[in-house]
């Protein structure tokens, strides 16, 4: 049950270590539902690693409980409320009380008090005995680390505080009888204080063996509390066994509402009879049990990550959604794309690369063109020698032998040339008389004429 | 692992990892939808202003084409050519004296040729005029010399032509193009 239950249980006593593991309630050995295992084997790690994986499942948080007497309870001085100065302080006071265990700082529980006569505080409780520590160890290397380690005076304090509401104001004495033994647990309002083990014989000196230890026990707690004992609850009553004790008390015992002994718990386990019963609760509140820092860290962000994943986790799947969309979007866009341009025979760009070209072309000087002005310009007497036209330079070589009677016959003749040059190629710096050379002595001289040699080099635009 | 796993931390981050990751991949994807949207709206400009301007831009089209001679290879238009050009001298009384073309780079568009022709001068401005109407054919170079002493009616002729070619693989060109097979 406690494995259907999603919630493991451990129990450790000074020699065994008991894993519940949920079988059958009505074995006859006595141990249902729990199997053991020796504390120094366990510790020792020579234990079967098969036991560990049949106990329940792996996930489930585990409750482990310990000996009371494991775990040390305290009260200190302090004023302040706020859990960022309490906490140091505890394990300033630790680190002090406890030099040889440095671990206790990861291990206490604490409460804030108003006491009566002590004023306000807190009330710590603490692993103090190493075999507790060294078994966290053991468990955690087993990856069985409990989420709570708790013992039976703690579970008993959690109970009456839930089911009787005036035992937090009580001085109160719960005595926990079992067939073997009988176990006294006393509280001051509310806190646990001490506790007690009776083995009880089988005999009618039975009730006279507890009731020795009782008031043994009630001295002791007169003196720790200083205050007397105001109830007395008794869980596991025997035929007229409540009556003969408040008779021989002298004061009431009363049985708690809603609390009965259990039934089918080994007997090393018998303080632990009524308190893990399948209908227990299994998750002490964290007033009523130890959790380590580490542990207590990571319930502490739970919400934080489970709140992390369930944002991110919303995130990623409107992303993952938005994506499908936009990749679709994009398919489809590029499907009208594609469409279009099967449509277009050439694209604009290319039309303009194509004016680009053209218009290159038409600029181009055309070289018969040229010719054919150039040969136009020349005036009477005068005829071409060389012409070469430089199309991509833009530029034009004229070699021509001008005919002229006199000076002023060449002069003129040149004068018409360069005029006409400029007119028909209209260059790019117009040509002048400057821009023509002759040579006299090439010149031929003939019967009343002679020739000139001319050179012109014309720039195009 | 399965320490890793258990980790709740591991999670968170790789949740949030992967939620980032997302974010900024459809932050990507939205760009790349608006560039295809915008370029789809270009596109759908362009075809509109095609259909509206479709009778200039198939001039521009076909213009252009004659600025190209479209041959199955590229040496098959040089070929061409240099037939074209042999028969356009003859035809203008020219005498050939040499014709050489460039090599034929591969993936080339353009093929240089050298010509040199002699013959009178009133054949040589024709031969240049029926160069002019073939735009494929462009002179970069043109150099006429007369020789004053072998009498004024007679030219020597040497150009250097840039022919642009577009070859066609085998493939039916636009029938505004010309077409090497026909010069042959």
């Amino acid at each position: 049950m406690l494995v259907k239950n999603k919630k493991r249980a451990l129990a450790a006593t000074e020699k065994h270590l008991f894993f519940a593991d949920g079988g059958d309630p009505g074995r006859l050995d006595g141990n249902a539902g729990w199997v053991s295992l020796p504390l120094a084997q366990f510790l020792s790690e020579e234990c079967d690693p098969t036991m560990m994986t049949a106990f329940g499942e792996p996930r489930a948080p585990l409750l482990l409980v310990i000996p009371d007497h494991w775990v040390k309870h305290d009260f200190f001085l302090f004023k302040s409320q706020k859990e960022s100065l309490i906490r140091p302080f505890i394990e300033r006071k630790l680190k002090t009380a406890h030099p040889g265990l440095p671990s206790a700082q990861d291990f206490f529980s604490y409460g804030c008090r108003q006491k009566t006569l002590e004023g306000p505080g807190v009330r710590v409780f603490h692993l103090s005995e190493p075999t507790a520590f060294e078994l966290y160890a053991a468990l955690s290397r087993k990856h069985l680390t409990p989420r709570w380690i708790t013992t039976p005076a703690l579970l008993w304090e959690e109970r009456f505080n839930r089911q009787v509401p005036e035992f937090e104001g009580q001085a109160a004495l719960v005595i926990h009888l079992q067939r073997h033994e009988g176990f006294l647990y006393f509280y001051h309002q509310g806190d646990f204080l001490f506790s007690r083990e009776v083995t009880l014989p089988q005999s009618s000196e039975r009730i006279d063996a507890l009731l020795f230890e009782i008031n043994q026990s009630i001295y002791l707690f007169s003196q720790k509390a200083k205050s007397d004992l105001q109830a007395v609850y008794l869980i596991g009553d025997e035929a007229g066994f409540r009556e003969r004790l408040s008779d021989l008390l002298g004061r009431p015992v009363q049985t708690a509402p809603g609390i009965s002994a259990g039934k089918g718990v080994p007997r090393e386990l018998s303080a632990l009879d009524g308190l893990l019963d399948p209908d227990a609760v299994l998750t002490p509140a964290e007033a009523h049990c130890i959790t380590h820092r580490r542990i207590q860290q990571q319930v502490k962000w739970r919400p934080v990550q489970w709140a992390g994943m369930l944002v991110a986790g919303t995130l990623l799947a409107g992303f993952a959604f938005e994506h499908q969309w936009l990749e679709e979007r994009v398919a489809e866009e590029m499907l009208v794309r594609n469409r279009m341009r099967q449509q277009q025979a050439m694209s604009l760009a290319d039309y303009d690369a194509a004016v680009v070209e053209l218009t290159d072309d038409l600029s181009r000087p055309s070289p018969a063109h040229l010719i054919f002005n150039v040969v136009a310009s020349l005036p009477e007497g005068a005829s071409v020698l060389e012409l070469k036209v430089d199309a991509e330079a833009a530029h034009l070589d004229l070699a021509a032998i001008v005919r002229a009677e006199s000076i002023e016959r060449f002069r003129q003749q040149l004068r018409i040339l360069i005029d006409n040059l400029n007119r028909r190629l209209r260059p790019e710096n117009p040509i002048t008389m400057e821009d023509v050379v002759f040579s006299m002595q090439e010149a031929k001289r003939q019967v009343a004429r002679t020739d000139y040699k001319i050179t012109c080099k014309i720039r195009l635009t | 692992m399965t320490a890793l796993l258990m980790n709740r931390w591991v999670w968170v981050a790789g949740l949030w990892t992967g939620a980032l990751f997302l974010f900024f991949w459809n932050h990507h994807a939205i760009d790349r939808v608006l560039a295809i949207q915008a370029q789809n709206h270009g596109l759908r400009s362009e075809l509109t202003f095609q259909q509206q301007a479709a009778p200039k831009l198939e001039r521009i089209q076909n213009e252009h084409s004659k600025l190209f001679l479209t041959a199955d290879s590229i040496q098959l238009g040089v070929l061409a050519v240099e037939g074209l050009l042999g028969e356009l001298a003859s035809r203008s009384g020219l005498n050939v004296g040499q014709l050489t073309s460039a090599p034929v780079q591969k993936g080339a568009e353009a093929v240089g040729l050298a010509l040199s022709l002699s013959g009178p001068l009133e054949g040589m401005l024709p031969f240049m005029a029926a160069l002019t109407a073939h735009r494929y054919l462009q002179p970069k170079q043109v150099v006429v010399k007369l020789d004053p002493k072998t009498g004024e009616g007679l030219c020597e002729l040497s150009v250097l032509l840039r022919c642009r070619l577009q070859a066609s693989g085998g493939k039916e060109s636009p029938p505004t193009a010309p077409k090497a097979r026909a010069a042959l």
